[in-house]
């Protein structure tokens, strides 16, 4: 940030600095496949299948729709049951289906007949997610395979969850400040986190202030330094779109009702929410280490399969 | 290791029964202004034997007993000769006259060092010929000059950075009177810390590195500091765009005692101001950067020298955002110190005693309503070194000595407050080290054709306590496991042979083939996030995690000189192989460094470089200049970038040429010209995108797979002269003649980028909208920064 800082500064202090649009001779770029699928115990797993797109291409969002990946063959298997799983698209959504996508997609219910957004999953109960099993993911598109692993790791709950003001915050009388927690990690080495979370009021119009579950930058985390260890952590209150300006981000505040969605998952899955989260907040700078995301896709594909094993706090902050 | 010496002492036990010999020595210097001649030539010519002066001006030859006709030269100054009967040990100062009394001369190395010397990738470059050059907005920069040379490549646009041969810009060994400058550059790189009128010369050395020099990898530039002169007082200035100059110099005692004192200071802050109202939110803003050199000299006697030089600048940056109550104050720069010894112990045992104290500082403090800010890096050294020169015949030219550098390393430090409450943001993170070195070289001639120059530095480098291991907790910041080691604990001993080897084989006269070999070890390290060279890099030792550069290169040259030695042509190819090379691990942002310590975020790789330097210069008459042309490739490889895949360095640049020239039309107009071409920096771009849980992620393509356009640009520049003479009547016969007049001045004009070329100094994929909502607009942009820029610099000397 210093070091961004100094350079803007400089250059628009001292120098005569022109910048002029150019066509960059990329290569020929090949889109690949971006998975982004995901299984939590007692769900179905959904899988999104994308094509990333090439730079200076078509770049709305109808481009990045028709990007998505029609008539795969995607399946998924836990060893036992192997199922194949079924096209899905928001507007054609079998019962009960609506809310675990909408959840899924951060969206309320009643607007996912605005997007139109397709997703591969399955209504066979024998293949919904359990703690402790693995899943194979096999994908077949366009005579390529791209194959993975996931696994639901064991739940770690949280031992206590609460919400602490920050004092100086205080305004009118109501009190802003951060969801806290205390965790035990068990004492075996690569266990990985994430952190979600999501208000449960509604805005002041009756929709939902947070319609699915959010989580903060730098919520993913590995037991690398915490291994066996006890302790109290903190973190922000998720930045959501369309905020009602009382509302300061980054603060819950007095009367919010706040669902804790805490998860293990493997630590490969942090290595890519972490160098995901990076690559956004760089977003691009020429002073940032170009870095491609890992993944756990095996034959060519870029995103990620990923097992989540999901344990539920609430936190109610008094009005 | 062992046989090295064996090696030499065996060379040395060739010449001891020879005849009953006498030793010729002494101080070779300018008869002007009494500053000593480095490399001036001196020659028995009956006995077909000769040696140069040292850069201390000393010199010893050792004849066999005898009347000899003795020669010495110096290019731009008049030869004088002298009958000798050397039948004891005698002792001849000499003073020899400059022949042109404009102090613009082309001073050089002698005639024949091109082909005769062992020496390879060496180049002296004198003041005078820099001066010459165009300079960028006015300013005469040492560090642009080198970047002309084969070899040297610049480090971008405007910049004074620059890398050797493949090797990083920490690489290059930059001495100042022998004190270390760890961050040569002014204003984020534009400008180098060197004033030019308080400089007498300097060397580079890209190649074969002789073992008195270590601790880089690359290259050293060895920058010497004027005397002052000792026989009267002289002021130098000038007055330029940006900036003025001042140096002043004279005699503290006659020919025995001298100082100088050169300031520099720029106004852009101060010219900016009339177009800053008070009430302008930006009021207070500005940037400055000024330098002051400083000299003194005493001569006790022949025998014993003592020299105090000392070096300050500093750069300060304010940014005053008073609505937003948000400042910032940035001051960063260099101070160096040396206090130096010359012993003679005998005529041809000589001694330079140097203590040295170095320091490199950057602070950013910042401000918002109560919220302070500050962070803290640098380094500092103390450092005591002796070298010896000892002559026992003209044949042999030996030179050994010793090297100890106690270094502070402040890689990071941060405290932060809000009003009166002071933040924990861990201790001021401090590291600490001892570099030893003790080396042995010997420069000799093996047969009337093969000179050689075996060489043996050995280093030894130890990370010390107090240190605090870091072992940071990513989710708890209070959270850290901490390992404490103590003053006088030693977390972990470095050390390495380092043999250097080069010898010469004349085919004829004016013809020779020359062979290199260097191994050597870099302690120090510089880790650098961008491409571009900021004062937020940070230095910090080799440690318990962190282990030495090593470097192993072999170079071979042809070198030819034409015409009496009136062109100098070689061509010369390398290859070399670089070892425990550093890069921040990927995705690393250097604010990272609260309770933790820097060289947890660091990845080790190896890397090679080779290529071929062809050099074509003429060195005399009304035009000189020279052309340089390099091929070379550069890669690396790390395990942990680019998936283990080798990728083109930063530094990697096929084709990179250099033309220079000046013309000298007649007494009042000199003219310079310079053209560089150099293949496009290797850049890494994304090239698909897209998106993961709404945020918009890249695809790159391979490390540095692509390339910037190509960069080229030339520069003009033309200096007219006032006259120099003026017409003066004889009192005694009334007759008119001309006579020197005492104040003289010159109007030095530059056009940098003539043809205002917009080379890209970085390319970056803009994104704006928001993809959500369909507005997202990607585009390229390039990014230049100089167009055309004329400067105008008014230098006078009285």
């Amino acid at each position: 940030m210093i070091r961004h800082s100094i350079l803007l500064f400089c250059l628009s202090f001292i120098i005569v600095s022109c910048e002029k649009d150019i066509d960059i001779d990329l290569p020929e770029y090949e889109q690949k496949v971006v998975v982004d699928g995901r299984i939590e115990q007692g769900l179905p797993p959904i899988v999104f299948l994308n094509k990333s797109q090439k730079f200076f291409g078509e770049t709305d969002l109808a481009a990045f729709q028709n990007s998505f990946v029609n008539g795969a063959e995607v399946i998924v298997s836990d060893g036992t049951t192997t199922d194949t799983l079924v096209e899905l698209c928001t507007g054609s959504l079998p019962q009960g289906y609506d809310t675990i996508v909408a959840n899924f997609l951060g969206v309320n219910v009643a607007d996912l007949a605005f997007v139109n957004i397709c997703a591969y999953t399955s209504v066979n109960p024998n293949i919904f997610g359990e703690v402790g099993k693995s899943y194979a993911l096999t994908i077949n598109h366009e005579g390529s395979t791209y194959t993975s692993s996931t696994s639901i790791p064991q739940l770690v709950p949280l031992d206590s969850v609460w919400f602490k003001a920050q004092p100086a915050e205080t305004q009118n009388g109501i009190e802003y400040g951060f969801s806290w927690a205390t965790m035990t990690d068990p004492d075996t080495v690569g266990n990985g986190y994430r952190w979600f979370a999501r208000r449960l009021n509604m805005k002041s119009d009756g929709s939902l202030k947070d319609p699915g579950f959010l989580a903060p930058i730098g919520t993913a985390f590995d037991d690398q330094f915490i291994g066996g260890l006890t302790f109290d952590f903190a973190y922000d209150r998720p930045r959501s779109d369309g905020d009602e300006s009382p509302d300061r981000t980054a603060y819950f505040r007095s009367g919010d009702t706040v669902v804790i969605k805490f998860c293990t998952i493997e630590t490969e899955i942090v290595d890519f929410i972490r160098a995901a989260e990076t690559q956004a907040l760089n977003n691009g700078s020429p002073f940032a280490t170009p870095t491609n995301n890992p993944s756990n896709i095996e034959g060519g594909a870029l995103g990620i399969w990923a097992g989540y094993g999901v344990t539920y706090d609430t936190i109610y902050v008094p009005q | 290791m062992k046989s090295v010496l064996l090696c030499l002492m065996v060379m040395l036990s060739l010449q001891g029964f020879s005849q009953k010999t006498f030793t010729l020595s002494g101080y070779i210097k300018d008869k002007s202004n009494g500053e000593f001649l480095f490399g001036a030539g001196i020659y028995a010519l009956e006995a077909e034997k000769g040696t140069r002066a040292n850069e201390y001006g000393f010199y010893s030859l050792t004849l066999p007993a005898g009347i000899y006709k003795v020669v010495a030269k110096y290019p731009g100054y008049t030869s004088q000769s002298f009958e000798v009967d050397l039948n004891e040990d005698i002792r001849l100062n000499i003073d020899l006259l400059s022949e042109d009394l404009q102090d613009l001369v082309i001073k050089d190395e002698r005639g024949d060092e091109n082909t005769k010397g062992t020496g390879m990738g060496t180049v002296k470059i004198d003041i005078g010929q820099v001066k010459k050059l165009p300079a960028f907005m006015g300013e005469v920069d040492i560090l642009k000059t080198i970047q002309f040379l084969p070899g040297v490549q610049s480090a971008g646009e405007g910049s004074s950075g620059f890398y050797v041969r493949g090797g990083g810009p920490d690489q290059n060994l930059i001495l100042l009177d022998e004190a270390v400058v760890y961050n040569a550059s002014h204003l984020f790189g534009f400008f180098s810390v060197f004033n030019a009128d308080a400089i007498s010369n300097m060397e580079i050395v890209k190649g074969g590195m002789p073992a008195n020099y270590g601790g880089r990898l690359a290259s050293v530039l060895d920058i010497k500091m004027k005397e002052g002169n000792y026989q009267k007082y002289q002021v130098d200035g000038g007055i330029g765009l940006i900036s003025s100059r001042l140096t002043v110099q004279g005699p503290l005692k006659k020919d025995t005692s001298s100082f100088i004192i050169s300031g520099r200071r720029t106004y852009i802050d101060l010219l900016m101001k009339p177009f800053i109202s008070d009430t302008s939110p930006f009021a207070g803003s500005g940037y400055y950067f000024y330098d002051l050199n400083t000299k003194f000299n005493y001569r006790f006697s022949d025998k014993d020298r003592l020299y105090l030089s000392g070096y300050f600048g500093r750069d300060v940056f304010n940014y005053n955002n008073e609505g937003g109550g948000f400042n910032v104050r940035i001051p960063w720069g260099n101070a160096t110190g040396s206090l130096r010894w010359n012993h003679l112990f005998n005529d041809k045992l000589f001694m330079n005693t140097t203590a040295i104290f170095s320091d490199y500082k950057f602070e950013f403090q910042a401000e918002q309503s109560q919220f302070e800010f500050k962070l803290l890096s640098g380094i500092r050294d103390y450092n005591l070194k002796t070298d010896f020169t000892y002559y026992p015949s003209p044949r042999h030219n030996v030179k050994f000595g010793a090297n100890y550098t106690y270094h502070i390393f402040t890689p990071s430090s941060t405290s932060a407050k809000s009003g009166d409450v002071v933040f924990d943001v861990g201790d001021i993170t401090k590291m600490y080290a001892n570099e030893a070195a003790i080396y042995i070289t010997d420069d000799f001639d093996l047969t009337e054709r093969i000179r050689m120059n075996i060489g043996y530095r050995h280093s030894l480098f130890q990370h010390i306590g107090p240190f605090t291991r870091y072992q940071q907790d990513t989710i708890n910041p209070n959270q850290t496991n901490e390992i404490k080691y103590n003053r006088g604990d030693v977390l972990k001993t470095y050390q390495g042979p380092e043999p250097r080897f080069s010898m010469r084989y004349s085919i004829n006269d004016s013809t020779s083939i020359k062979f290199g070999a260097v191994h050597n070890y870099q302690y120090v390290h510089l880790a650098s996030s961008s491409s571009v060279s900021l004062p937020t890099d940070v230095w910090f030792p080799s440690s318990d995690i962190v282990k030495p550069q090593i470097n192993t290169q072999v170079s071979l040259g042809f070198f030819k000189n034409f015409k009496n030695n009136m062109f100098e042509a070689s061509v010369e190819v390398y290859y070399k192989d670089m070892k425990n090379l550093i890069e921040y691990e990927d995705g690393f942002e250097p604010s990272d460094n609260v309770n933790d310590n820097v060289d947890n975020h660091l990845v080790f790789g190896v890397g090679n470089s080779y290529g071929a330097e062809f050099f074509f210069k003429k060195r005399l008459g009304k035009l000189t200049g020279w052309l340089g042309y390099t091929w070379s490739k550069t890669t690396r490889q790390f395990d942990e970038i680019n998936e283990g895949r080798k990728f083109p360095a930063k530094y990697d640049r096929r084709h990179d040429l250099s033309i220079v020239g000046s013309y000298e039309l007649n007494d009042r107009w000199t003219f310079g010209a310079a053209f560089v071409y150099a293949t496009g920096n290797a850049i890494t771009l994304a090239q698909g995108f897209y998106l993961y849980e709404g945020n918009l992620n890249y695809e790159y393509g391979d490390r540095n797979s692509l390339r910037m356009i190509p960069y080229h640009r030339a520069d003009i520049s033309a200096t007219l002269y006032g006259k120099k003479t003026k017409q003066v009547q004889d009192p005694d016969s009334g007759e008119m003649r001309e006579e020197k007049k005492k104040f003289q001045s010159n109007w030095a004009f530059s056009v940098y980028n003539l043809y205002n070329r917009a080379n890209p100094y970085f390319l970056y994929i803009d994104t704006e909208g928001d993809f959500n909502q369909g507005t997202l607009n990607v585009s390229g942009k390039q990014v230049s920064l100089f167009p055309i820029l004329p400067s105008v610099t008014w230098n006078f000397n009285f």
